[in-house]
């Protein structure tokens, strides 16, 4: 019981941080982008190749206290954060900005082929084989007995990804609500026009999206890499869990991206346990429209 | 004669190319006027001001500034070349409370938030007792009082509105109509744009009617209000929208 808790707020952290992300993208820059998820995998894949690179120092590989992994993978974290954000606004520069005067169709049209490119150059790349992080094998340490409702084990990693969404989290959250870009970002999601007759330079707010995006994303990607492992197709299958958590918390709200995200991940892992494998998506979506048919603009909607 | 404040030559501007809205308008504002483009529904009234704040691509002519040219300056810019634009609808960010409106253009401009918003504050004392409303929860002359605070707080040499009478009541209409002369009093020119034209009369110093995409006449208010030939373009409208004679 407890267990399923937890693992649903492992899965939940994962698809909370992806779905600030596509959140913050689909309200500022006003669009669907369905190639969000292959941001998440080309940035734990980004992670895994400067982790490679980086491994050739001795100690950096080395295991840190009681992770499974060293100091290398927090440099290729940093790294992966910074690289693809400007695969994201490489994305839109090529892509999305030409297409950004039609309608919103076209623009979500070419985002479900722009995933499809990603994916398949991910795949090409690094082969359909699954890839760990680290080969250490990590003992869970059990926080109640098993006897106790069918007990509760964390690994130390997966304690690790909690903590780090909630303070990512509390740090966005501040950042939007204090800062002048942040502040822009909100202005820009909700009224460009008027964004830009302020003396917000809506261009620069796009771009800083994509990259706050982008960097986001490569943080889900690894942390969903640390917890499981890393696959070509793990954007693929985190798409719908995100959309979800995004419709299900409210567009464009952080804690409401939050909050979708872990209640997906609740059902996803309940599911997993209660009624088998193959109906994690399916409960992730009864959830999103039971919530929608009570709250139709989502958790923390603002608009319709 | 100094400087005019902003001269608009021979501009043609239109969303798309090939499709003028504005087709050759022509028009100059002095330091300290008032000026109203008033004209009949679909004249370019508001694409020329939009023009001129850099949210209509504009096609010929150019825009002055204090003789600088600002023809192309992006919109965003338009706030440090000293000129605030208000829009007619959903001109304050909802979602934001009064005081984050206001800071969030003091921000912008890089300014110290309490030496800009404190005069602003004075000048609309009803929007600091609201500060902490959301703008969204605004009545609709409060909230226009809000756009044009916002406006205010880059310091501009001219402020331009796109209809600030739209869906007041006419008591609102007075209220704002009377921020505005204060606004002028206090040495920012004001161009706006009006469908109310006997209000628009009523407050500017002179007026430009534009006809398809043109000024027709530009004139002083006074003289205007007696010319046969506003009753003319008006009349007739009226006349067929009300089914009166």
């Amino acid at each position: 019981m407890f267990q399923i808790v937890a693992d649903g707020l492992i899965i939940g952290s994962v698809i909370s941080l992806g779905a600030i992300g596509l959140s913050l993208t689909v309200s500022i820059v006003g669009f669907s982008n369905f190639s969000h998820g292959e941001l998440v995998a080309w940035g734990a894949y980004f992670a895994f190749i400067v982790t490679g690179l980086t491994s050739m120092p001795q100690g950096l590989a080395a295991s840190i206290g009681p992770f499974s992994f060293g100091w290398g993978l927090v440099i290729a974290t940093v790294a992966a954060a910074a690289i693809t954000g400007a695969l994201a606004l490489a994305l839109d520069t090529v892509l999305f900005k030409r297409l950004r005067k039609q309608s919103s169709i076209t623009l979500v049209i070419a985002s479900f082929g722009a995933a499809l490119v990603l994916r398949n150059l991910l795949l090409f790349w690094q082969g359909g084989v699954p890839k760990y992080f680290s080969q250490n094998l990590q003992i869970a340490t059990p926080f109640l007995p098993r006897s106790f409702w069918g007990g509760l084990r964390f690994t130390a990693d997966q304690l690790l990804v909690l903590a780090l969404t909630l303070a990512t989290v509390t740090g966005l959250h501040l950042f939007l609500r204090y800062s002048v870009l942040g502040r822009s970002m909100r202005a820009t999601a909700a009224n460009p026009g008027l964004a830009q007759v302020t003396g917000i330079d809506t261009e620069r707010v796009l771009r800083s999206t994509w990259m706050l995006g982008g960097a986001l994303a490569a943080l889900a990607g690894v942390f969903a890499g640390i917890t499981v492992q890393l696959r070509p197709t793990m954007g693929a299958e985190l798409l719908l869990p995100l959309f979800a958590a995004v419709i299900l918390g409210g567009i464009g709200s952080v804690w409401g991206a939050v909050l979708g995200g872990l209640l997906v991940g609740l059902a996803e892992s309940a599911s997993v346990t209660l009624l088998g494998a193959e109906y994690r998506t399916v409960a992730a979506f009864i959830v999103l429209t039971v919530i929608l048919l009570l709250k139709p603009n989502g958790l923390f909607g603002e608009r319709a | 004669m100094t400087a005019p404040v902003l001269a608009i030559e021979a501009l043609e501007a239109g969303y798309e190319p090939g499709l003028s809205i504005v087709r050759g308008a022509s028009l100059t504002v002095q330091a300290g006027e008032i000026v109203a483009i008033i004209g009949p529904n679909g004249a370019g009234k508001s694409t020329l001001v939009k023009a001129v704040a850099g949210l209509v691509p504009i096609i010929q002519g150019r825009n002055l500034l204090f003789e600088k040219d600002i023809t192309g300056t992006p919109a965003h810019r338009m706030v440090f070349a000293g000129l605030a634009f208000v829009p007619q609808n959903e001109n304050v960010f909802v979602n934001l409370s009064v005081a984050e409106n206001l800071e969030l253009a003091a921000a912008i401009v890089k300014a110290n938030r309490r030496e800009r918003l404190d005069p602003v504050y004075a000048m609309f004392p009803d929007l600091y007792r609201q500060r902490a409303d959301l703008a969204g929860q605004l009545s609709g002359g409060q909230r226009q009082m809000l756009a044009v605070a916002r406006g205010l707080i880059a310091r501009p040499k001219l402020i331009i509105l796109d209809e600030p009478s739209a869906g007041l009541s006419p008591k609102m209409l007075d209220q704002v109509f009377g921020k505005l002369r204060e606004v002028r009093d206090s040495g920012v020119t004001v161009l706006l744009v009006e469908q109310n034209v006997k209000a628009a009369l009523a407050l500017a110093d002179r007026a430009a009617v534009l006809v398809e995409g043109r000024e027709r006449i530009v004139a002083r208010s006074s003289d205007l209000l007696n010319d046969d030939r506003i009753a003319e373009l008006y009349l007739g409208r009226a006349t067929r929208k009300d089914g009166k004679t």
